[in-house]
């Protein structure tokens, strides 16, 4: 079997799930932040 | 329907080549750059001898466990040609290494994953050695001292591996054995995947720390190490731990990026590589956060490896070498950023803990007009920074 193009295609799901993560983790951040900001 | 997927991706030649080639870099890269964003962005520790840790991980392979493959397989039978001087360590290597070692690998695919755990295992370790090594008469230093103790460190790091042959084969360099010769299809593909899982696990590790109250201890170091010394904290010790522990995590991109090429020279491990280019993508993205650290790591990846890949195609465009291009990119970005966007393009931002009213107890947008204060206490006015008595 051509193992090659399946990691081919897990290289690129860890590459793009990293930064997804990242983003909504920081979104979530600063929408928490704002929402902190508002109540005070 | 895996047919059908891997139909899509075909042979990775021409540009399934270059992403492969893109995501690996910015596998190795992105592991450097958050160590830095550990040490640097979070820490304040400015560590401009990343070269130093990348540079043991990549000797690491070549020194050590290059012997111990050469040990593996002459104990199982298989003569090697002569590799005890330092002529016959340079110059048999090609042999030994493809002809005969590299073979019995492909036979024998559980010693080759063995040597990887251990080549990253040990660099870890002298990773974190050679950190602590570098602290030792640097970290009591002021920040633009530390900063010229780190440089001179990484580039004494190259001049041994240039004139001790035994390291890494001198000037001439040395192949490597392939861990990935049992995989049947392309080493490159391999060795992306690897290292992008070991990024993303670094990710989550540092995310962690710098989530837990020893990553508040850090930002409180770097904005004010007096304030944290004086309420009982070894402000010392604490840099030397984020500088060891980064070490050891920046050592392993030395480690992948050897069994990338499948061969180690000093050359590959200049200063402007694994120290400057780092620093870029951390001061594009916004020091002190990781979304920023991807953001810049991911820019400047792209822009060089795009810049490599088509550079028939820009040589054209310039009256100098393709090949300057990059570090007058690298000057010019710098100076940008710095002009215009001082603080990345994702500035940091408040720590946000689940629970706790960090907004509250951090006043970071307190302004004090000193010189309206005095004549405000005297009016006997509350200034507005006093909100303790109001």
């Amino acid at each position: 079997m051509d193992w090659d193009p399946i990691l081919f295609w897990v290289m690129i799901a860890i590459w793009v799930i990293m930064p997804t993560f990242i983003v909504i983790e920081e979104i979530r951040e600063r929408r928490a932040l704002a929402k902190d900001r508002e109540a005070e | 329907m895996i047919e059908l997927i891997g139909s899509l991706a075909g042979e990775i030649t021409g540009e399934a080549r270059l992403i492969v080639d893109i995501a690996m870099f910015f596998g190795l890269l992105v592991i450097v750059a958050m160590a830095l964003n550990f040490q640097y962005g979070n820490a304040g520790v400015p560590n401009m001898g990343c070269a130093v840790q990348v540079i043991v991980g990549a000797f690491t392979v070549s020194a050590i466990t290059m012997r111990l493959t050469f040990w593996i397989v002459e104990s199982a039978g298989i003569k090697l040609l002569p590799y005890y001087s330092d002529f016959d360590w340079v110059y048999n290597n090609q042999i030994n290494v493809h002809v005969l070692v590299n073979p019995y690998l492909k036979e024998h695919p559980m010693v080759a994953i063995s040597l990887l755990l251990f080549s990253m295992a040990v660099a870890l370790v002298l990773g974190a050695f050679i950190g602590w090594l570098m602290s030792l008469p640097a970290i009591r230093l002021k920040a633009t001292y530390l900063m010229i103790v780190l440089i001179t460190m990484a580039d004494t790091s190259q001049i041994f591996g240039r004139n001790i042959p035994q390291i890494s084969g001198g000037t001439l360099g040395v192949f490597v054995p392939n861990v990935f010769a049992w995989y049947p299809g392309d080493r490159g593909v391999i060795t992306a995947v690897i290292t992008l899982a070991i990024g993303l696990v670094a990710f989550f590790i540092f995310r962690t720390m710098l989530n837990s109250p020893y990553g508040r201890l850090m930002r409180a170091i770097r904005e004010n190490e007096v304030t944290v010394a004086s309420v009982g904290k070894n402000v010392v010790g604490i840099r030397r731990n984020i500088l060891v522990f980064a070490s050891g995590i920046t050592a392993l991109a030395g480690v992948l990026n050897a069994f990338y090429f499948s061969f180690v020279v000093e050359a590959n491990y200049q200063r402007a590589w694994w120290t400057y280019w780092p620093w870029l993508m951390l001061i594009l993205g916004g020091p002190g956060n990781n979304a920023g650290t991807f953001l810049g790591c991911a820019l400047v990846v792209a822009m060089r490896r795009i810049i490599i890949y088509y550079k028939w195609f820009f040589d054209q465009y310039f009256f100098f070498p393709i090949s300057y291009f990059e570090d007058i990119l690298l000057g010019t970005l710098l100076i940008v950023v710095m002009i215009f966007r001082p603080s990345g393009l994702i500035p940091e931002k408040l720590l946000y803990i689940p629970g706790v009213p960090y907004g509250r107890l951090v006043r970071e947008e307190v302004k004090v007009d000193w010189r309206k204060a005095p004549r405000a206490r005297a009016a006997g006015e509350k200034p507005r920074w006093m909100f303790w008595k109001r």
